[in-house]
């Protein structure tokens, strides 16, 4: 049931194809409409009945009981690369539909604000975090509008943004926010009881910051650790990424301190937790005298 | 296969209006169509039990001759009854069922089409179902492989679905390869049947078990699983909410416990990856949620709340995962994944029931990853919270464990004493507690409480994983305590129970000390050749060769004592630390006094110039210049040598404690003396200021007070100080205005006596108890022979009965000692002599003349007990107490043998034996008699005189040519 219409815009990188998303709106009073969705505001959307837009008026998202959106082009085949793990493909997939659609970022989760939201997620999955910094800064001209949901991981973008940046004091108050009590003085404090995919995220930013930020490789360690463990190792490239790390740090300390065996142990852990678990090439070279 | 029995994939309930053309109304109630329909309305309510009430009447109405009446259509019934069958469980009851309807309802090409039985290939594939959730799988492989060549029509079954149980029946069957291949299949898309994501899910989870079942390569099938899951991924990939409803999570878990006891310990890790716990559960339905803008359906609102729920339940399977994935870390080696685990889990879950396993977790990681005060907060946070816990003794264990090897040794006392109190002492978890706290006592030198806990622990756990450790201290403890024969066979059992041992150097070191001590010089050697063959590189090995030269010095062999020193300063002098400085500082006076004895004076010179470049301040320092003295003023360096040693003394006196002041002193005053000569050594022991204004401390004044009377009390100078008595006493009363905390045991007890001396009993006997307080010292008998002398003198009763209690102490405490324990004897025998108390007198004489030790007082002691016994009346025994002084040595102590020799001669006149009386007297007289004017001796003799003169008259015998000259001629 897919309605879709192309129209040209033209953008200052070029000519630039895009689709108008139909909608089906119903009021507050119970009557429908059907529509293009053009632009939106604040507080509103831009409408449309013609599919190239032309006409447009605003509607009061206040006076809106239920809108359904269409989907834009190549969303879910985005959502299913995002899913799989493809996260190079899927951040171009993104990019794509939220250039498309930034007339329609102030729209509260629509697809303009979420495509850019992945698009900053698979960023952030592939490592390219001063990219990533870059990208939010300049997205700061069009905020994007996202409900509490989505809100959350752009919050923690916050924190792998600062991170591209190694604005390291600015991520210690970040992190910051997150720490909980520490009634059993352990020597580094708890974060609150957050998702554990959240949870996770912000362990390998505070090991990073320990590490890089703060020089305390003994606690970036433990980080690296949580990092890998605290979401049960559901986050595919957050665990090779953190265990790789661990593994570094382990590795130093094995080349510090030669003859201990439990520390050559623990390498090996890692070393198989990398081979067997991080993917194809995750266990750098270096360290495969770990596992003979 | 549960899930298989539960819910059937292949469900045809349609078959309305099939028998209603044969109904036989005989009564309503029986009519078949009747039954049929009202069985097909409970089944379509899950009320099996209720449809099988229905079809039990069909059954035996119309069973018996049910396929002749209605044709192959009549397995339709038995379907139906098999289907209320399995989902009642009845499994084998099903099974028949199914068999029933496949083997006589089978259709014929000459069926009619009303009669047809549409289920009949359904059927087969239902009972390789039934047989499959009976374990029997190789029976159902039959059952599907023969309905896979003789389907279903499509549309009458998911073919996925199918597809995936027999890749799970492969799987169970033991034919993973069968079930591997099908699946690829499947989630390749291969023959165009797209299975459903769940489904292709729970074949993986088949083959799971089979990758994890106990009898597999358990290598092999680690590999294989991972590059199944590396294969298909994506296609592995549910919604979290999925991941639970459909209880993978639960499944997963399952797994991952069982591939991770099988030591697959990457692929349980990887399973667990795959959970979906609930706060991905909460947000995949809240994401779901969105779609509906708001106008959330109850039925989602409902799984978020209950999902949220279990997000914050402390006790659901996310924690369950949790813990079992720290468990594989630590399995695989990884220590700091476990903590990061069980720290998570004991701030985040703090009402969990899994909390003694997470703290006792965070406990024994924090401990691996070398966080030991953390893991010691965690332990005694665990003591508190689950104090009766069945993990509390190992708890305990690796709390104690942790303090101890960490040497938190006044912690580990505490804790262990803590931790054993309710223990019996035959309980086995007292072997940790017993060695922690003796092996503590032992660091923290509480060295006698040390040998008693171990003593007692190497008895009562001689199989103790610590009996190496434990036997070894207690063995030590003795020699610290200078019980060097109890050491010895203790020490040579180690070494033979354990010649490997870390300790074994230090053992050998102990051992070589205690043959030393023993006098045992070839052992000494004996043990410290073995101790450097066999640990080479023992740090405290310059010791050791240091008492090598000791023993070889006390041997006299003073080449070999040079030899061993040289090697030993050596060593000392190339390892670092505080301790082996000392050692070689040592060594260097002993090869002082080495050289002396090889009369190498070069060499005396070489060694002061060395100790005093690198270990003056030290204690040797006094008795290396002492020693090079001689040398030092053959070059010409007498003078600075004592500067040296003034130094030295004044630096002692400058200190805090003054100890090494006597020894210093000591050698000082015996030094200058030679070399000063006695007048001038005395004016610098009254002058003895320093030159730079140094303040010197009271011991130090006490010292030069004692070094003086010293000097003045030596008999050999008594010439050279006319007023020495004088100023003795000034000076023994000037040491009375210290305060006795400050002086040495030696000045108290000379002190005392001196007051003694004097009369001043009473004060005396402070002195003698403030040293006496102090404990057992070198100085500890004179102090009790110095109280005992007072309390003797006394003459009162309960004065007399201390004495004896003094003396009695002495003579049982002091047996290493006999001079004392002679001098106590004596002393005893004297007060009861004087009281009178002839026996006790005695008893105590004749103990001491069987004594070959005690020579001092051996005549008082034969003289006194012949007067005891000449008191008790028993003439005989007293004639042989005086026996001893007709002949050397005791008649030579003329103070004793004139007066013993007179009276044996008058017991002898009393008995008559005048013959014997007069052999007697002679004999004394002969030998005696320039003794008449002697103080003591003299009236004895003039009184044999006497009896010399009568008896030769009253026996008649004739006059000897030398009476004129012993002065007994008439």
């Amino acid at each position: 049931m897919k309605k879709s219409a192309l129209i040209f815009l033209l953008s200052a990188a070029g000519v630039l194809r895009a689709e108008t998303l139909s909608v089906q709106i119903t009021s507050q009073s119970g009557e429908p409409t059907a529509a293009f969705l053009v632009s939106a505001d604040k507080d509103g959307i831009f409408i449309s009945t013609a599919a190239n837009g032309g006409n447009s008026y605003k509607l009061p998202m206040a006076n809106i009981r239920e809108i359904t959106v269409q989907e834009p082009t190549g969303w879910s085949a985005a959502m299913q690369a995002y899913g799989a793990g493809q996260y190079d493909a899927a951040e171009g997939m993104f990019a794509r539909i939220a250039d498309e659609h930034v007339k329609i970022v102030p729209m509260q989760d629509g697809y303009g604000s979420l495509a850019r939201l992945y698009q900053f997620l698979c960023m952030k999955a592939l490592g390219k975090l001063e990219v990533l910094g870059a990208a939010m800064d300049k997205q700061l001209a069009n905020p994007l509008s996202l409900g509490p949901l989505y809100l959350e991981e752009f919050v923690d973008l916050e924190g792998w943004s600062l991170l591209g940046k190694k604005d390291w004091q600015s991520l210690g108050v970040f992190l910051k926010k997150f720490e909980d009590g520490n009634p059993l003085n352990l020597p580094q404090a708890p974060f609150k009881r957050v998702r554990t995919a959240r949870l996770a995220e912000l362990c390998y930013l505070r090991a990073n910051l320990n590490e890089h930020g703060e020089k305390k490789p003994d606690m970036a360690l433990l980080d690296y650790h949580r990092a890998l463990t605290l979401d049960l190792g559901s986050n595919p490239a957050l665990l090779r990424m953190a265990a790789v790390a661990a593994l570094r740090l382990t590795d130093e300390k094995v080349q510090s301190t030669p003859g201990d065996e439990k520390l050559v142990k623990q390498a090996k852990s890692l070393a198989l937790v990398c081979r067997d678990l991080g993917g194809k090439g995750a266990l750098p070279a270096d360290y495969e005298k770990y596992l003979k | 296969m549960l899930f298989s029995v539960r819910s059937s994939l292949f469900t045809v309930f349609v078959l309305a209006g099939l028998f209603g053309s044969h109904a036989w109304a005989q009564e309503e109630d029986l009519n078949i169509q009747t039954l049929f329909e009202k069985a097909g309305t409970e089944m379509e309510e899950g009320n099996w039990a209720g449809a099988l009430i229905p079809l039990e009447t069909i059954m035996k109405e119309y069973g018996p001759s049910g396929y002749q009446d209605f044709g192959p259509a009549f397995g339709v019934m038995h379907y139906r009854y098999g289907f209320c069958l399995k989902n009642l469980k009845r499994l084998e009851d099903a099974l028949k069922a199914y068999e029933t309807c496949y083997n006589e309802g089978k259709n014929s090409k000459d069926t009619p089409r009303d009669k047809m039985n549409p289920v009949w290939e359904l059927s087969l594939l239902e009972m390789g179902i039934i047989k499959q959730a009976l374990g029997r799988y190789e029976d159902a492989i039959k059952d599907y492989e023969a309905f896979a060549r003789n389907p279903a029509p499509a549309g009458n079954y998911d073919e996925a679905a199918f597809r995936v149980q027999v890749a799970s029946c492969y799987s169970k069957a033991g034919m993973p390869d069968k079930a591997k291949a099908l699946l690829d299949k499947l989630i390749s898309g291969e023959g165009g049947v797209a299975p459903k994501a769940d489904g292709v899910f729970r074949a993986f989870l088949s083959l799971l078990d089979s990758w994890t079942a106990k009898d597999a390569d358990h290598a092999a099938t680690e590999k294989q699983a991972h590059e199944f899951i590396d294969s298909n991924g994506p296609k592995l990939k549910l919604a979290p909410f999925d991941m639970a409803r459909f209880d993978f999570n639960g499944r997963l878990l399952g797994l991952a416990r069982a591939a991770s006891d099988n030591n697959q310990q990457t692929l349980a890790i990887r399973l667990l990856s795959l959970i979906a716990d609930s706060s991905a559960i909460v947000r995949d339905l809240q994401l779901r949620a969105l779609r509906y803008n708001g106008r959330v359906p109850e039925l989602l609102q409902k799984e978020i709340e209950k999902y949220t729920k279990e997000w914050q339940n402390d006790d659901g399977l996310d924690w369950i995962a949790m813990l079992t994935l720290a468990s594989c870390y630590e399995r695989l080696g990884n220590f700091p994944a476990g903590y990061a685990i069980y720290t998570y889990c004991i701030t985040t879950a703090p009402k969990s029931s899994h909390r003694p396993m997470m703290l006792f977790g965070a406990m024994r990681t924090a401990l691996a990853t070398g966080q030991q005060e953390l893991s010691k907060t965690l332990g005694e946070q665990f003591r508190k919270e689950f104090p009766n816990h069945e993990f509390a003794g190992n708890v305990n264990t690796l709390l104690l464990e942790n303090v101890f090897f960490s040497k938190q040794y006044e912690q580990a006392v505490e804790l262990a004493e803590n931790i054993r109190k309710s223990l019996p002492p035959d309980s086995e978890d007292r072997d940790l507690t017993d060695f922690v706290m003796g092996a503590s006592f032992f660091n923290l030198g509480r060295i006698e409480e040390a040998q008693k806990e171990l003593a007692s622990h190497a008895d009562r756990f001689p199989e103790s994983k610590f009996k190496e450790a434990s036997r070894y201290f207690e063995a030590s403890s003795l020699v610290r305590m200078k019980k060097w024969q109890e050491a010895v066979p203790k020490l040579e059992a180690f070494d033979k129970a354990f010649p490997e041992s870390e300790y074994i150097g230090f053992a050998l070191l102990d051992l070589a000390t205690a043959h030393f001590q023993l006098a045992k010089y070839d052992k000494c050697l004996a043990v410290v050749d073995s101790l450097e063959k066999r640990r080479p590189n023992l740090p405290d090995l310059d010791r050791a060769l240091a008492m090598r030269g000791d023993a070889n010095l006390m041997l006299n062999a003073n080449e070999k004592a040079e030899t061993a020193y040289l090697k030993a300063r050596e060593l000392g002098e190339s390892m670092e630390g505080d301790g082996h400085k000392a050692i070689v500082g040592r060594v260097l006076v002993q090869l002082v006094r080495v050289a002396k004895a090889l009369n190498k004076p070069k060499d005396i010179v070489a060694y002061y110039d060395d100790y005093m470049a690198k270990y003056s301040g030290g204690f040797y320092d006094a008795e290396v210049i002492v020693g090079s003295l001689e040398a030092l003023k053959a070059v010409e360096r007498g003078k600075e040598a004592l500067d040296a040693l003034e130094k030295v003394i004044v630096r002692l006196g400058s200190g805090d404690s003054g100890t090494g002041i006597e020894e210093a002193i000591g050698s000082y005053t015996q030094n200058y003396l030679e070399i000063v000569g006695p007048e001038p050594l005395l004016n610098r022991l009254t002058n003895f200021v320093p030159k730079d204004g140094a303040p010197i401390n009271n011991t130090l004044r006490a010292w030069l007070n004692m070094a003086k009377i010293d000097l003045l009390e030596n008999d050999s100078y008594k010439d050279k100080f006319p007023k020495r008595v004088a100023q003795i006493q000034v000076a023994y009363e000037d040491l009375q205005t210290f305060n006795k905390d400050e002086l040495s045991s030696y000045i108290l007890v000379k002190v005392g006596r001196d007051l003694v001396d004097r009369g001043k009993d009473k004060e005396a006997l402070d002195w003698f108890k403030a040293v006496m307080d102090r404990g057992q010292s070198e100085h500890y008998p004179l102090a009790l022979m110095g109280k005992a002398r007072v309390l003797a003198k006394t003459g009162e009763a309960g004065s007399f009965q201390e004495a004896v209690s003094a003396f009695n102490q002495v003579i049982r405490e002091l047996q290493d000692k006999p001079d004392y324990v002679e001098e106590a004897m004596i002393e005893k025998a004297r007060i009861y002599f004087n009281r009178k108390q002839w026996r006790e007198s005695a008893d105590t004489l004749l103990k001491m003349a069987s004594d070959k030790r005690f020579t001092r007082t051996r005549a008082e002691c034969y003289y006194t007990l012949g007067r005891c016994y000449e008191n008790l009346n028993e003439t005989d025994n007293a004639l042989e107490a005086y026996t001893p002084f007709v002949g050397p040595p005791l008649e030579n102590v003329v103070q004793y043998s004139a007066e013993a020799r007179l009276r044996a001669a008058e017991i002898q006149i009393k008995k008559g034996n005048d013959d014997k009386a007069f052999r007697l007297i002679k004999d004394t007289v002969s030998r005696m008699y320039k003794l008449s004017n002697h103080e003591v001796a003299g009236p004895f003799i003039l009184k044999a005189k006497e009896h010399y003169k009568t008896l030769r008259k009253k026996l008649n015998e004739p006059e000897h040519p030398d009476e004129g000259l012993w002065g007994v001629r008439e």
